[in-house]
C-alpha cells in the first residue's frame, strides 16, 4: 500500500473522478440526471453495487483463477445489481419506473468492472471498499453537479419544486443535447481551470529559482498573474 | 492457492460454478425477501388509479373473462359504492385499461366509466415514456410548492391531479369527436399533439374494449343502457374478492 | 409483420430514437473510437453484428426459459401454474449479459479462426463492445417494447432482430458522421480547455439537436 487509506477515498472525488477525470459511466451519467432525485437514486444504486461487488472480489481475489475473473466479476456485479433492483421495486416504485433500463444497466457500467479489474482484484478489502466509496462518491458529485444544472435550467425545478415563479426554462436543457452540451462545457471548465492552476504553479515557481539564486528581496517580486511570488 | 492449480481447467469451471451457486442463493434469498413487498406494491399501484377514476367508490371487483372480440384474456373492473361484502352495494361503474401508441412509448391509460357506460369519471394514465418536458407533461402536476416549502411544513397542494387528465372528468363518451388526426375539445399538451391524441385513442380503446369484451350493448330505448354481459353468453373465469352469483343486477 | 413496420422499426431505430444521440447508448466506445474514420467503420461493423446477434439469442431465452408463460420450458418440466414461474424479475440481467458476454467470446474466436483478415479488422473492437450499454440496452429493450404480458407480440422475434440491426446501423451512422468531424477538428482552432473530450461532448450535442429534427417522423 503505498498511499494512505483516506487518499483512497478522496482520490475518487477530484483528483481521478470518474466521471470527469476518468471519463467512465458517461451513459448514465446523460441519461438519468434529467432530475436531481433520478441523479441521486442512481447514485446510491450504483455506489452500493461498486462496494459491494469490490468488497467481494477483493476477498475472493486469491481464489479466483485469471483465465475466469472476467465471467466471475460479470456474475458478482450482476447478482448486486439485480440485489439493487429487486430492492427498488419493493420500497421506490417510483424511482424503479423513472430509471427505467439504466438500473440493469448498472451492471455494464464501465466505472464498477473498471475498478473491480484495476483495484479491487489487487488490493485488501478496506483498502477497496473505501475506493469503492470514493468513486461513488465522485460520481454521485458528478451525477448532482449535472443534474442540478439540467434540471434548473430545463425545468425550472430542484428536486420538484419551483424556483423561481414565472420562470419559463430552457426545454432543450433536459432532453438529450443539453446534456451532451452540459458535460462537454463542464468539462471544459474543468480543465480551464487545472490548465490556470498548472500555469500559476509553473510561474511561481520559476520566479523562485530566480530569487534564490540572485537573492532579490521578496517585495520586488511579482508573479506573472500579478501575485507576490513568496 | 497455487498459481498452477489455478489454470487447471476443472479450478476454472470449479469457480466460476461455486460463483454462480453463491450468487444464485443470495438473489434466491433477496428475492424471496423482497417479492411480496413488490407485488403488494402493484396492487397498490392498480388500486391507487382505480381510485383516481372513482374517487368515490369503495367496492373494486375485478372481472377476468374473455374478451368477446379476440378470445384473449381481458381484465374489467365492476365499482360499486359500498365494499364488496356489503350486501345493499349498488353499481355505481365500470373502470378498464386501454392502450394506444404514443410518440416514444405505449401510453397505458385506467380509466372509469360510469354505469351506464355512458360517461367517463375519470382517467389515470399508468404508464408513459414520453418526451419529458413536452408529452411527459401529460403526468404533470402543476406545482405550486416552491423551495423554501421544503423546509416549512405546511404542504402547498395535496397530491393535484395532472390538468391534461382532469379535463376528461364527467366527460360524455360521445363527445370524444375525431378531427383529422386530433380530437375536438381537447385541451392539448403544448407541443405534444402526439401523445395528447394517443391519450384520447387509449381511452376510446379502453371504452371500446369494455363495451366489446363484456358485450355490452346499448338499450333498445336508448339514453338507459346497462351492462349485460353477466346473462349473456360470457365467460367469467375467475372473481376476485367474493360475489353472491350471476344476475344481482337489474337490467 | 409486414414491410410498414420493418420500416417503422428501422426508421426509429436509426434515426428517430438513435441509439447513441437519444437514448444514451454506447456512449464509452462511442467517444472512444470515434477519432478517425476506418476504426468507426470498423467498430460500427462490429457493433451491427453484435447487437443483431445478441438480439437474436437474448429473445429465445427470455421467451423459453424465463418468462411466466406457457412456452416456458420449465414449465413443461415440472408442470404448475404457467404464471407462477416469474424467473424473469430476478435472472433476467445476469442471464442477459452472461448470455451476451459468452457469445461475443464464441464469436471472436470463430472469427479468428475462420477468416483472420475479418479478425485483424473488426476483433480487436468486439472485445470492447462485450460490456456495452449499448448491446445490453437493446436486449433489454427488445424484451419491453416487443412482449405485452410475456407474451410476443406478432412478429415479436422478428421485430427484435430487426431492431438491434437498426440499433448497430444508427451506432455507425453516429460515430462515422462524429469521426468525420473529429478529424476535422484536430486541424481546428479549438481552445485550448475545450480540446479532446469537452470539444466532442459538444459537437455530439450539437449532432443530437440535429437528430431532434426527426422527432415526429414515425
Amino acid at each position: 500500500m503505498s498511499r494512505p487509506l483516506s487518499q483512497e477515498f478522496t482520490k475518487g472525488f477530484s483528483k481521478t473522478n470518474p466521471v470527469f477525470v476518468l471519463l467512465l459511466g458517461l451513459c448514465p451519467t446523460l441519461a438519468v440526471t434529467t432530475t436531481v432525485s433520478n441523479a441521486v437514486g442512481m447514485a446510491v444504486a450504483a455506489t452500493f453495487v461498486l462496494v459491494g461487488s469490490n468488497v467481494i472480489i477483493s476477498l475472493a481475489r486469491d481464489i479466483i483463477p485469471p483465465k475466469v475473473r472476467i465471467p466471475c466479476f460479470i456474475v458478482v456485479i450482476a447478482t448486486f445489481v439485480t440485489i439493487v433492483e429487486l430492492v427498488m421495486q419493493a420500497y421506490a416504485p417510483p424511482l424503479y419506473k423513472s430509471l427505467g433500463i439504466f438500473v440493469p444497466l448498472i451492471v455494464v457500467n464501465c466505472i464498477i468492472l473498471g475498478r473491480a479489474e484495476a483495484f479491487a482484484s489487487k488490493n485488501s478489502v478496506g483498502a477497496s471498499t473505501l475506493d469503492g466509496l470514493g468513486m461513488g462518491v465522485g460520481f454521485a458529485w458528478a451525477l448532482l453537479l449535472l443534474a442540478t444544472v439540467r434540471e434548473v435550467l430545463g425545468n425550472g425545478t430542484f428536486l420538484g419544486y419551483q424556483l423561481v415563479p414565472g420562470f419559463r426554462p430552457a426545454l432543450i436543457m433536459i432532453l438529450p443535447p443539453g446534456a451532451f452540451l452540459s458535460l462537454g462545457l463542464m468539462l471544459g471548465w474543468i480543465n480551464w481551470r487545472r490548465m490556470r492552476r498548472e500555469r500559476r504553479h509553473a510561474g511561481r515557481r520559476t520566479i523562485l529559482d530566480i530569487r534564490t539564486r540572485t537573492g532579490v528581496g521578496r517585495a520586488a517580486l511579482r508573479t506573472d498573474d500579478g501575485e507576490i511570488g513568496r | 492457492m497455487n498459481d498452477t492449480i489455478k489454470e487447471h481447467p476443472l479450478a476454472l469451471i470449479g469457480v466460476l460454478a461455486a460463483v454462480c451457486v453463491i450468487a444464485g442463493l443470495a438473489l434466491g434469498f433477496v428475492s424471496m425477501a423482497t417479492s411480496e413487498r413488490i407485488d403488494a406494491e402493484k396492487r397498490k399501484a392498480e388500486r391507487e388509479a382505480l381510485l383516481v377514476v372513482h374517487p368515490d367508490a369503495k367496492g373494486f371487483e375485478e372481472v377476468k373473462t374473455e374478451h368477446k372480440g379476440d378470445g384473449k384474456e381481458f381484465t374489467y373492473y365492476r365499482v360499486y359504492d359500498k365494499p364488496l361484502d356489503d350486501e345493499d352495494k349498488t353499481l355505481v361503474g365500470y373502470a378498464c385499461e386501454g392502450r394506444a401508441q404514443g410518440y416514444s412509448s405505449t401510453i397505458v391509460v385506467t380509466i372509469g366509466l360510469d354505469a351506464d357506460a355512458a360517461t367517463i369519471t375519470g382517467i389515470k394514465i399508468t404508464a408513459q415514456q414520453e418526451t419529458p418536458g413536452l408529452g411527459a407533461n401529460c403526468e404533470q402536476i402543476a406545482s405550486n410548492k416552491y423551495l423554501w416549502a421544503m423546509f416549512s411544513k405546511r404542504d402547498g397542494a395535496a397530491a393535484r391531479e395532472p390538468r391534461f387528465q382532469a379535463q376528461f372528468r364527467e366527460r360524455n363518451v360521445d363527445s370524444l369527436v375525431r378531427e383529422g388526426k386530433s380530437f375536438r375539445d381537447v385541451r392539448v399538451l403544448s407541443g405534444a399533439t402526439i401523445t395528447t391524441n394517443a391519450v384520447v385513442r387509449a381511452t376510446l380503446n379502453a371504452i371500446e374494449r369494455l363495451r366489446e369484451g363484456s358485450g355490452w350493448t346499448p338499450d333498445a330505448v336508448g339514453g338507459g343502457t346497462k351492462k349485460g354481459g353477466r346473462s349473456r353468453a360470457g365467460s367469467d373465469a375467475t372473481r376476485r374478492e367474493g360475489d353472491e352469483g350471476p344476475g344481482e343486477e337489474t337490467e | 409483420m409486414n414491410v410498414g413496420d420493418a420500416f417503422a422499426i428501422l426508421i426509429s431505430t436509426i434515426f428517430v430514437y438513435n441509439f447513441v444521440l437519444s437514448r444514451f447508448l454506447g456512449l464509452c466506445p462511442y467517444m472512444g473510437v470515434s477519432k478517425d474514420t476506418s476504426s468507426a467503420i470498423g467498430m460500427g461493423m462490429a457493433v451491427i453484428f453484435v447487437m443483431t446477434l445478441a438480439s437474436a439469442v437474448t429473445w429465445p431465452v427470455y421467451r423459453f426459459l424465463l418468462a411466466p408463460s406457457t412456452a416456458n420450458v420449465w414449465y413443461r418440466i415440472f408442470g404448475g401454474e404457467p404464471g407462477s414461474y416469474d424467473l424473469t424479475r430476478v435472472l433476467r440481467t445476469i442471464s442477459f449479459i452472461l448470455v451476451i458476454a459468452s457469445l461475443v467470446q464464441f464469436v471472436e474466436l470463430f472469427i479468428r479462426k475462420v477468416s483472420p483478415g475479418l479478425y485483424r479488422a473488426l476483433g480487436i473492437y468486439i472485445a470492447l463492445i462485450t460490456t456495452n450499454c449499448a448491446v445490453l440496452g437493446v436486449a433489454v429493450l427488445n424484451i419491453d417494447m416487443f412482449f405485452k404480458n410475456a407474451e410476443p407480440v406478432p412478429g415479436s422475434y422478428l421485430k427484435a432482430i430487426l431492431q438491434g440491426f437498426g440499433a448497430g446501423i444508427g451506432f455507425t451512422l453516429a460515430m462515422v458522421l462524429m469521426s468525420a468531424i473529429r478529424e476535422r477538428l484536430e486541424l481546428a482552432d479549438v481552445p485550448e480547455p475545450l480540446k479532446g473530450m469537452p470539444i466532442a461532448l459538444i459537437v455530439a450535442g450539437l449532432m443530437s439537436m440535429a437528430f431532434l429534427g426527426f422527432a415526429g417522423l414515425i
